[in-house]
């Protein structure tokens, strides 16, 4: 028999894919509103806040670039996400193992040794380390559920991340289609007619950005109830 | 040996990258903290470890006929060998297990058992320690990093492999397990100072982790709770929640970490709960007094392994003595642990040498005193100086107890933080050290 996997324990395999994968995505995004910045739009961290859905706290574009990356009281920033990560991780150990644990870890310990006010390229790492967290994820975990977990949050976290910054439409099917694969291998732990809503939704000529983005998330279903 | 300690950076890195930590709470606040490791490793020749394995053995075995005759036949209070009033005045004696036999009468089925060797290498026992003995993770994860770090090191020492304890774990927990159960590793949490060791063993006996909720029982069986209600039957629990808070119906009311009549299941043979309920009895400072007698009178032994020199202020000649010499022993609170309640009475001034024996007089069956015993210093690398220092070390050996006693071929060697201090806790701030053993020839 199989062994089974609690409620909590597929909450956090969950989140830690979405959580890795977010502080994966968000440092890409980041880099890229930083270089707007430099030249074009000083501004553009309001909009890059407007559209991931964050609350502006930041004085300017100076006081963003530090408090995104290190605060660890705003529950926004890179760092939050990474030990939100960590949280997940850590109490999971026996089914991610050590090795891909580790990952986590040496980026914990990679940012813990960064000044404060590094810039954004110190944290490039970072970014290497949760790839290679999803590449151990692939290798080095034997339960198909539990790989399915994580990935299956990686993937939603992608698709929300590209959907609220308008992400061209083609890469959005791409994405979506990333996560239907992985929704598909665990059938009774999605929510299919939501699934089935989402595509018609994005079908429509003009698709409502924020009723696709309330269906993808509406569609992770693991409670006992 | 060189070469691993020129390799000690690497070594660090490693234990980093696993997250080798252990927690603390400091003014009631929550830390993860390093681990410190020292590379230099404490190394037992084949023939003192025989010897040790021996003594070990001959103590666990004792240890655990007594468990079985207090909470059953009383054998040895009845015979005078040890005073009621060191049994049921014990906070680790509980009534909630009278009568409960484990599956194979085994209840210390993980023994931690702290030893020092003296200056002329005699080994002597500090304590037992058989409710939920920690760290057999850190000596593992040292000897998995160092072998990696610094392979020609071993290449040039016949050491025995101490990467087997999680193996020999499993085999101990599978040979309890009540009808083909899940094994389970029960945790406090991840707040718990030893949660690392918790997620690590259960990585790699694979078993599996389980939290307070995530066990549930019914008909008096233990169930492990799945998605969409889902229960698959737990046949052995390796319990790292300490008794008050294993079944709130049973002992804590207030207990969170418990899962509601886990007593009945294990009272009924329904599942294997390892160490058992209960064993704080047999690891009570006062308790250690008698272990040598225990010997005697359960397995017409002769002692191998003797205890420190112990007195307990409860019998009147030993309380003149210990007041009488208060200045040169060590006195120990029987309700602490973790190197809290040791007082050293050379560090103490006359006014508080007066306070410790108005307390001793007022309640002699809380203290007992030892002689201190001039342990061997090990050696350490330093920060300071020429890089080399010298430390107090302890050995936490660890036997398990399942269709025969085996002792793990190595151990937990703690070392103390400051050069002269004799506590070498880790929440105290001491470090650890692999324990080598060698093979035979």
């Amino acid at each position: 028999m199989a062994e089974p996997i609690s409620l909590p324990k597929a909450e956090r395999l969950f989140w830690l894919g979405r959580y890795t994968q977010r502080v994966y995505a968000v440092l890409h995004f980041f880099r890229k509103f930083r270089d707007v910045i430099i030249d074009v739009d000083a501004g553009a961290y309001c909009n890059f806040c407007d559209l991931l859905g964050i609350e502006n706290r930041y004085a300017s574009s100076r006081d963003f670039f530090t408090r995104f990356l290190f605060d660890r009281d705003d529950g926004s920033s890179l760092i939050s996400a990474l030990i939100s990560a960590h949280d997940n991780a850590l109490v999971l150990r026996e089914e991610i193992k050590s090795e891909t644990l580790a990952f986590i870890q040496m980026a914990i310990a990679h940012v813990d040794g960064l000044p404060p006010t590094a810039d954004v390229v110190r944290w490039q790492i970072v970014g290497d380390y949760m790839l290679a967290f999803l590449g151990a994820v692939e290798e080095r975990i034997r339960k198909p559920r539990v790989r399915d977990l994580i990935e299956i949050g990686w993937h939603l976290e992608s698709f929300d991340l590209h959907l609220r910054l308008n992400y061209a439409y083609d890469r959005l099917l791409d994405l979506r289609g990333r996560l239907e694969r992985r929704l598909l291998r665990e059938p009774e732990l999605f929510d299919q007619q939501k699934f089935v809503a989402l595509k018609e939704e994005m079908a429509l000529p003009l698709f409502d950005k924020s009723r696709a983005l309330t269906l993808a998330g509406q569609l992770f279903r693991v409670d006992n109830g | 040996m060189e070469t691993l300690i020129d390799q000690r950076d690497a070594v660090n890195q490693w234990l980093a990258r696993y997250g080798v930590r252990f927690g603390v709470y400091k003014g009631g606040v929550f830390h993860e903290q390093l681990f410190p490791f020292d590379p230099v490793p404490r190394v037992i020749p084949a023939a003192e470890w025989r010897f040790l394995e021996k003594g070990l053995t001959q103590r666990a075995r004792a240890l655990n006929e007594f468990l079985l005759d207090i909470y059953s036949a009383k054998r040895i209070v009845r015979d005078g060998v040890i005073a009621e009033e060191f049994i049921y005045a014990a906070k680790g004696y509980l009534p909630q297990c009278e009568n409960i036999i484990p599956t194979g009468k085994v209840y210390n089925h993980i023994s931690g058992i702290d030893l020092v060797q003296a200056n002329d290498g005699a080994w002597v026992v500090l304590e037992d320690n058989l409710r939920i003995p920690s760290g057999a993770s850190y000596p593992i994860i040292a000897r998995t990093v160092t072998r990696k770090v610094s392979p020609a090191t071993f290449e040039h020492h016949e050491i025995a492999d101490n990467r087997n304890y999680p193996a020999l774990l499993q085999l101990m927990l599978d040979h309890f397990n009540v009808g083909n159960g899940l094994t389970v590793i029960f945790t406090p949490g991840r707040y718990n100072s030893a949660f690392f060791e918790h997620s690590f063993l259960a990585e790699k006996t694979g078993a599996t982790l389980a939290f307070a909720g995530d066990l549930v029982v019914e008909d008096d069986t233990v169930f492990y709770k799945g998605l969409f209600n889902e229960r698959q039957r737990v046949g052995a629990i390796y319990r790292r929640v300490a008794d008050e808070f294993l079944d709130p119906l049973a002992f804590d009311r207030h207990s969170l970490l418990g899962v509601p009549n886990l007593m009945r299941a294990y009272a009924k043979g329904n599942v294997a709960v390892i160490n058992a309920p209960g064993n704080g009895i047999a690891d009570d400072k006062g308790i250690g007094y008698f272990v040598p007698k225990m010997i005697e009178y359960y397995l017409a032994e002769k002692p191998l392994l003797p205890n420190a020199p112990t007195y307990l202020p409860f019998y009147p000649d030993d309380r003149k003595y210990v007041l009488a010499n208060l200045a040169k022993l060590v006195v120990k609170d029987v309700a602490e642990a973790g190197g809290y309640g040791v007082l050293f009475g050379r560090d103490l001034d006359a006014t508080q040498l007066d306070d410790l024996a108005r307390l001793i007089a007022a309640e002699p069956r809380r203290w007992i005193a030892q002689e201190v015993i001039e342990f061997r210093d090990l050696e350490v690398l330093t920060s300071d100086g020429d890089g080399r220092g010298k430390r107090k070390a302890d050995l936490r050996a660890f036997v398990l107890y399942g269709d025969e006693v085996k002792v793990w071929k190595s151990g937990l060697t703690r070392y103390a933080f400051h050069p002269h201090s004799y506590v070498v806790n880790s929440s105290q701030g001491g470090g650890f050290k692999d324990t080598w053993v060698e093979k035979e020839e």
